[in-house]
């Protein structure tokens, strides 16, 4: 073991969004603030260079292929997600693909960034299904606006988020940071028939520069936001890593964690993190923030058995790593009678939002989305699989290309103890750490949100002129994981408090989505993000 | 916009040689598999084979330096590249078709076909042979996006600054024009 101290007003295990909005806004406030990141440092051209050279590319139009096709490094102390890291012991496989690297996941992530809405606060009391938070919209209204600033969000104001046409929702007290892209011929096409049908368009707020926005240019449709935006035009955790070691804030890399200790108070003391090399190295800091991902962040709490906390650190309740939830989808192909052209621009941007309404007693909430990605290389590749030669080919790929709407539905999972992240026995990192392995299952709830999204993509198809081709009801994992340190006020079935704090350790915080108390059907980051902003707020008073 | 090529044009002798499409050109492909493998194939190897492609995709301006990173990187992968060209080339000629369409309808031989889906394969997408050996060749200049360009960018060669909106009209057209309106 080393000998080596370090010490830290606040320490912070992960350089995400999360972690990195923490740092960035502790380090401002004058802390000292150290983050210790499990993988390497990455520059942006490497990953696009990479992404241009490799024989098989990642994309959300390709998840199949994923396993071979990011461009995100995989390294012994750090592997990657794609490939069999995971492993999976339910009936649902649940193949999220996070990574590890300074800046996290948001590299590759899609950057919808939503708010959610009142009533999505309140799941069980107006619902009798799932949990209500213990905190409510309007505590986090000041907050989501803040991270919105902070993340550089482009949005629509004056809509009705929630779908149902009404007046705008949720209540804004300023608009959106950025204004909306420009509308492609698809999306705006697109709008106009389902509108015809009684449909609501809704435009994605989401993390694309549209001015120039702190050292971001303008987003230049490089439709490229999964896996690598090559100009960073969107957001992600990179820009605010910058920004905190700018503050003065350091950032480690290659520093995985694997232990935390507290004493006979419950205060936590110390952490502990791996090298590369396997060496061992203490860190003893005032605040404890563990920002490490839904998935590593209760597989970090369980590793850290000590005297005073046998089940792991945090988990008097039993509920770490429990409650694992997702916006888990399904997806259906359609083929257009006239040309829709799918691929300009950004990635997506039009949803219709179910979000609201009675039927939620019985059945998940949910969010339509068209993707909007070139799927021109999967085209090429099936229709030469099949033989398709000569002029033929050129015009059924333009054909395919131009038809194709590929439809994908995100919905509301209700949290159950019974979805877990545990610790594998049996596989193990090359530092020695165990491997998470997951269980996951769906429910009748879920089922019957998706019966109501078929009715509704069945009314799209007969509105569009289109035909449906493929449908894939088979449980699309969509990369939103929640709730696996749950919040509440009750400390025997929550892992943190209302000020994500955990209620067996006064001063360790839990940044992230795991700390949601409800998934809902929308994307989860901007949330934590508020949170995270929150938590930064909450440790600045206290030290 | 659409990417440049990073490779320069086909060299001139591509195009003398190209006159000779349908005759010469292909005989010399003939004589390659007698010669045994070399790590570089002569010029007149990858020129042919640059013909050979030419008229596979129906396209008259395939690049001479990619022509030759295709053809080693097939013949790496597929040993036996250069009899199943000469297979492949004498199936054409005895044809008689004049383009890749006539010949199709006249029906290729069943080898025959496959080598030149595998060619054809190579260029539309950058990529020759299969995992977990495939290796890249071209990503822009792939040709499967010649079919959509001018209707949508290459993936992370955008367009510019929120430069989009309006029908999107493919360069490409065709006589039967997919069902629109
Ligand atoms: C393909 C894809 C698309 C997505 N699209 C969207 C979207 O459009 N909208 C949206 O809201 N969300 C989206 N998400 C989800 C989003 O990426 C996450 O919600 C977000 O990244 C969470 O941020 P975080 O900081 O909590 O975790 P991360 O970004 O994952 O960062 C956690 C960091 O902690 C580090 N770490 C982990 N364990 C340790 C350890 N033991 N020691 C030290 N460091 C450690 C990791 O290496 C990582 O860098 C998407 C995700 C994926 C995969
Ligand atoms: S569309 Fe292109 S420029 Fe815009 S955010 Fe996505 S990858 Fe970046």
């Amino acid at each position: 073991m080393s000998t080596e101290n370090l010490h830290a007003d606040v320490v912070i295990v992960g350089s995400g969004v999360c972690g990195a909005l923490i740092g960035a806004q502790l380090a401002k406030a004058g802390k000292s603030v150290l983050i210790l990141e499990a993988g390497p440092r990455v520059k942006r051209r490497d990953i696009v260079e990479t992404y241009r050279d490799a024989p098989v590319k990642l994309s959300l139009a390709n998840m199949k292929l994923q396993g071979a096709g990011s461009p995100f490094p995989s390294l012994p102390h750090a592997p990657s997600t794609y490939g069999d890291y995971l492993e999976q012991k339910g009936p649902v496989k649940y193949n999220t693909s996070y990574l590890r690297v300074v800046g996290g996941t948001t590299w590759h992530f899609g950057s919808a960034l939503w708010r959610l809405l009142p009533s999505e606060f309140k799941l069980n009391s107006l619902y009798g299904r799932g949990r209500d938070w213990p905190i409510g919209y309007d505590d986090l209204e000041k907050y989501y606006g803040l991270a919105e600033m902070e993340l550089g969000v482009s949005g629509t104001d004056d809509q009705d988020e929630s779908g149902a046409g009404g007046s705008p929702s949720p209540a804004r007290a300023a608009p959106y940071p950025m204004k909306q892209v420009p509308l492609t011929y698809m999306f705006r096409t697109l709008a106009e028939k389902l509108s015809a049908g009684g449909y609501n368009p809704v435009w994605e707020p989401h993390g694309r520069a549209t001015r120039p926005y702190n050292q971001r240019p303008v987003c230049a449709g490089n439709n490229n936001c999964n896996p690598v935006c090559p100009i960073g035009a969107k957001y992600d955790g990179s820009m605010h890593c910058d920004i905190a070691e700018n503050r003065g804030a350091v950032i480690m890399p290659n520093a995985v964690v694997y232990k935390l200790e507290d004493d006979d108070t419950g205060r936590i003391q110390a952490l502990w993190f791996k090298r590369p090399d396997g060496s061992e190295h203490k860190v003893t800091a005032k605040v404890f923030v563990v920002a490490a991902h839904t998935i590593e962040t209760p597989k970090l709490l369980l590793m850290s058995k000590t005297r005073h906390s046998p089940n792991g650190i945090a988990n008097s309740s039993d509920m770490v790593g429990r409650n694992l939830m997702d916006t888990t989808g399904i997806s259906v192909t359609m083929k257009t009678r006239d040309p829709v052209w799918p691929g300009q621009g950004p990635t997506e941007l039009l949803v219709f939002n179910k979000r609201e309404g009675d039927f939620r007693r019985n059945a998940a909430q949910y969010k339509i989305k068209v993707r909007n990605t070139t799927p021109v290389s999967q085209y090429a590749a099936t229709l030469l699989e099949q033989g398709v030669l000569g002029t033929e080919l050129d015009r059924r790929i333009q054909e395919l290309s131009a038809h194709t709407l590929a439809w994908a539905v995100d919905f509301e999972v209700l949290p159950d103890p019974a979805n877990r992240v545990t610790l594998s026995k049996t596989k193990f990192d090359a530092l020695g750490l165990p491997v998470p392995s997951l269980y996951y299952d769906l429910n009748d709830y879920w089922h019957a949100g998706t019966e109501l999204a078929m009715q509704d993509l069945n009314r799209f198809s007969q509105l569009l002129d289109a035909e449906i081709t493929k449908k894939n009801m088979k449980f699309e994992n969509r990369q939103h994981p929640s709730g696996t340190t749950i919040m509440g006020d009750n400390p025997r079935d929550s892992v943190v408090n209302r000020d994500c704090r955990a209620h067996d350790h006064p001063n360790l915080y839990i940044a992230g989505t795991s700390v949601m108390s409800a998934s809902t059907c929308m994307n989860p980051t901007l949330t934590a993000a508020a949170l995270s902003i929150r938590i930064a707020e909450r440790i600045q008073r206290e030290i | 916009m659409i990417p440049h090529s990073i490779v320069p044009t086909a060299l001139s002798q591509v195009s003398r040689r190209r006159f000779l499409l349908g005759g010469l050109a292909f005989g010399s492909m003939g004589a390659l598999a007698s010669h045994g493998l070399t790590n570089t194939p002569k010029a007149s190897d990858v020129t042919d084979f640059l013909i050979l492609s030419e008229f596979l995709t129906g396209r008259k301006n395939l690049n001479f330096t990619l022509a030759r990173r295709y053809y080693l990187g097939l013949r790496d992968q597929f040993p036996d590249l250069p009899d199943r060209i000469t297979n492949l080339s004498n199936d054409i000629h005895a044809s008689g078709t004049q383009t890749m369409d006539d010949y199709l309808s006249h029906g290729p031989t069943p080898d025959a076909r496959s080598t030149a889906t595998t060619i054809v394969s190579a260029w539309y997408l950058g990529v020759v042979g299969e995992d977990p050996k495939k290796k890249m060749i071209a990503y822009s200049d792939a040709l499967m996006f010649q079919a959509v360009a001018g209707a949508l960018v290459v993936p992370s060669y955008g367009a510019g600054p929120l430069a989009w909106g309006s029908r999107p009209e493919p360069y490409m057209t065709f006589k039967e024009a997919p069902d629109e309106h």
